[in-house]
């Protein structure tokens, strides 16, 4: 099912990762975006890989013909392995599975979820979490230099 | 060479698998011996994608002591993976049918599922599941419990296994 949010219809989502990674994610998006719904977090905690595939098949399919969105986190995990089993199986609308969740992919997808449809929100998002890995490197003057305090 | 680990793991291909034991092991490669893989085609896709540099190769359990003999006498070191303890065990007993032995057998993950009782934190058994353990300890096979190579390993207790009638 597509969620109601704000007087719009959103793309929903699902948040499959190891440990508490995706609910955390959650809640460190809370703290930069206020209060959401439509995103659940799942872990694979405790369960094979036919009952991880079957959990996550159960909630792709409650997306509905509208289809939505799974993030995972390690490519070839078995998060990211039922995710894409489910979706090419359960899902009954456009389903896309992004590996490699990050904070700045959440929030891209939050921002964005209300305007764009599933595919395109999932290539936006991609876009986002890929510019947001990066290795910093020091200007090349240091603090102190060129007058500053 | 050899195969650096032989691991019952229900889930397979993983990410433990993949980012715990491939960073310890540098396997050149991965031998998953499972039927349910072999006969499907997307499965199978879906698997040797998982794999990234590292070849990911997929039997049918009939066809897993000749894939591991095969492997014996290839250069480099392979992962191998089994779905559950049955399985370990059929490969096992063909193994030894050929001559051979496996000496040593990681055991990995094996999730709750109906039916299956808790012995460890990542391992449930069922009845079928200590037949295979007690049979693996008939024919000499070392069972070893370690999830992640910064675990600390032990041997499966005897307790865990009995034969079924």
């Amino acid at each position: 099912m597509s969620v109601p949010h704000a007087g719009t219809v959103v793309v929903p989502a699902l948040v499959v990762t190891h440990g508490a990674l995706g609910a955390a994610l959650l809640d460190s998006a809370r703290a930069i975006a206020g209060a959401f719904d439509g995103v659940e977090a799942m872990s694979n905690e405790g369960l094979s890989r036919d009952a991880l595939v079957a959990k996550v098949g159960e909630r792709i399919a409650a997306f509905g013909p509208a289809g939505g969105v799974v993030f995972a986190d390690v490519a070839g995990g078995s998060c990211a392995q039922a995710a894409l089993a489910a979706a090419a199986r359960e899902a009954p609308g456009p389903v896309r599975v992004l590996t490699g969740v990050n904070l700045a992919m959440v929030l891209d997808y939050l921002n964005n979820r209300a305007r764009l449809e599933p595919a395109a929100l999932a290539d936006h998002v991609l876009a986002r979490g890929r510019s947001s890995v990066q290795l910093l490197e020091a200007p090349a003057t240091t603090p102190g230099e060129g007058g500053e305090a | 060479m050899s195969a650096a680990l032989v691991r019952v793991d229900d889930r397979l291909l993983h990410g433990q698998v993949l980012l715990a034991w491939g960073c310890a092991l540098e396997p050149d490669r991965y031998l998953v011996i499972d039927d349910t893989l072999a006969a499907s085609p997307f499965e199978r896709a879906l698997v040797q994608s998982c794999g990234g540099e590292t070849d990911v190769a997929i039997v049918p359990l009939a066809e897993g002591a000749a894939a591991l003999a095969a492997e014996r006498a290839r250069a480099g070191t392979a992962v191998v993976l089994l779905r559950g303890l049955p399985e370990a065990f059929a490969l096992a007993r063909a193994v030894s049918a050929a001559g051979g032995s496996l000496e040593r057998l990681n055991l990995g993950g094996a999730h709750h599922a109906p039916g299956k009782e808790r012995v460890h934190d990542f391992v449930y058994l069922d009845a079928a599941d200590r037949d295979a353990l007690a049979g693996l300890r008939e024919l000499g096979v070392r069972v070893v419990v370690q999830d992640v190579p910064a675990s600390t390993p032990f041997d499966a207790p005897p307790a865990w296994g009995a034969r079924v009638a």
